[in-house]
């Protein structure tokens, strides 16, 4: 009997001091976002287009590790009551689709949902001739807005 | 014999003019006498790729469009007041290259009172309609790698109040009348967008061509009060404002049952084309009507 109450005490203080111990708390490394500082190398103003309540910054750089992300400033905001915006890079301020071409004057970014700041990791470098993001409805195939990256 | 007109009725595709941001139907100052019903059912169906934005400017986007099935009903509850029920019990809007955002519609309800009768009848309309359709309804593109949504719901997620009065003539041995309208609409929000009263007025005029064929036109228009928001989209049509035609028909297909059949198109002038898909609007329609 003494001996089951000396394994049920120590197993308290296991337990106890384990989840104190600071040394076990795990840190979940998001890696979509920049780690360290990010720093911004290109950025412009949105532009709004189309009546919407487009506004904010585009902001293209990369983080302490060297990875290239897309920011969009806290202060960016666009249409989406509507639903989905699709973000792009662009050779110039319009969209120019060339399906049969392989699009060379877009590269596709990824989707907005919601207004704030946003960050797109990017897998490589964006060529410089790439000079503006365009925000896209696809749905309706209108431009929101765009930002020259300067 | 009744109750085959009434199932003919409801399960009939049928089309008559509904044009999509225009809940309220064409107003008369005739009230229904005590007891009387009309009945209808109608098809409508839309598209466009013509929209004119919230400053009036004419984008061409992906094409847009909407098919619906509308019910409308009236019936004679008093001598003086009639009640109507209006509802799409089907709405079906999509882009070209998304899926179809699917629903009813949001239900108005309509007390008609007659302030006068007479070679003048005029009447007063409270309307209220209810957001009984879903506020949010996504649909999908088809062609996006990414998850691309966009919300085109069959309502506009408001509860609004139209008020109506509307005076009409009938001319007697000529088989000619005109009917005139003009309303308010108090509207209210959806989630933190305060949408913009808007007011409406037109003009109808009818005439008996035939025994069995009546011929009509509508000239209507509809405006924003207030300042032009900045933002909004055109589904919950807050900042839309136009001018409308339409040229109709009705066919008496036995003493009870009419054939309607209207086109409606929209035009710039005195309200100017805004936060709007602009094209023919066309309907089909089936009629019942008791006496």
């Amino acid at each position: 009997m003494k001996k089951l109450m000396f394994l049920s005490i120590s197993i308290l203080f296991l337990f106890a001091f384990t989840a104190c111990n600071d040394d076990d708390t795990e840190v979940i490394v998001d890696s979509s976002l920049p780690q360290g500082t990010f720093t911004s190398a290109k950025s412009g103003t949105f532009a709004a287009q189309n009546d919407t309540p487009t506004a904010g910054m585009a902001q293209l750089g990369t983080d302490s590790e060297g990875v290239n992300f897309l920011r969009f400033t806290p202060t960016f905001t666009t249409a989406l009551a509507t639903g989905t915006v699709t973000v792009y890079f662009s050779k110039s301020a319009t969209l120019m689709f060339n399906p049969g071409n392989g699009n060379p004057n877009i590269r596709i970014v990824g989707t907005v949902t919601q207004n704030g700041e946003r960050f797109f990791k990017l897998n490589t470098a964006v060529p410089a001739d790439f000079t503006h993001v365009i925000l896209w409805c696809a749905s309706a195939g209108i431009p929101f807005g765009n930002a020259p990256l300067n | 014999m009744k109750k085959a007109s009434f199932l003919i009725l409801l399960f009939l595709v049928v089309f008559f003019l509904e044009g999509i941001f225009n809940n309220a139907q064409a107003q008369s100052g005739w009230v229904r006498d005590k007891k009387s019903a009309y009945l209808q059912l109608s098809y409508s169906y839309f598209a466009s790729d013509n929209f004119y934005n919230l400053s009036g400017n004419k984008l061409t986007t992906n094409t847009f469009s909407q098919h619906s099935i509308h019910f409308y009903g009236e019936y004679g509850l008093l001598d003086r007041l009639t009640i109507i029920a209006s509802v799409p019990l089907f709405r079906a809007n999509q882009f070209k290259n998304t899926d179809s955002a699917i629903g009813v519609g949001d239900l108005m309800l309509q007390l008609k009172y007659a302030l006068l009768k007479g070679k003048f009848p005029l009447a007063i309309i409270i309307a209220p309609e209810f957001p009984t359709a879903k506020a949010d309804n996504f649909a999908t593109n088809k062609e996006s790698i990414f998850v691309d949504r966009i919300n085109l719901p069959t309502g506009d997620g408001e509860f609004n109040l139209w008020t109506m009065l509307a005076v009409s003539h009938s001319f007697g041995d000529v088989p000619l009348y005109i009917s005139a309208h003009a309303g308010y609409n108090f509207r209210t929000k959806y989630q933190e967008e305060e949408f913009n009263d808007q007011v409406r007025y037109g003009l109808e005029l009818g005439y008996n061509i035939a025994q069995k064929l009546t011929l009509n036109t509508h000239l209507n228009g509809f405006a924003t009060v207030g300042n032009q928001p900045l933002t909004g989209d055109f589904i919950r049509s807050n900042g839309t404002s136009y001018n409308s035609y339409s040229i109709g028909a009705f066919y008496k297909l036995t003493e009870k049952l009419r054939l309607t059949g209207q086109v409606q198109g929209y035009f710039d002038g005195l309200n100017e084309r805004k936060n709007l898909y602009s094209a023919p609007v066309f309907t089909l329609g089936l009629a019942w009507e008791k006496k």
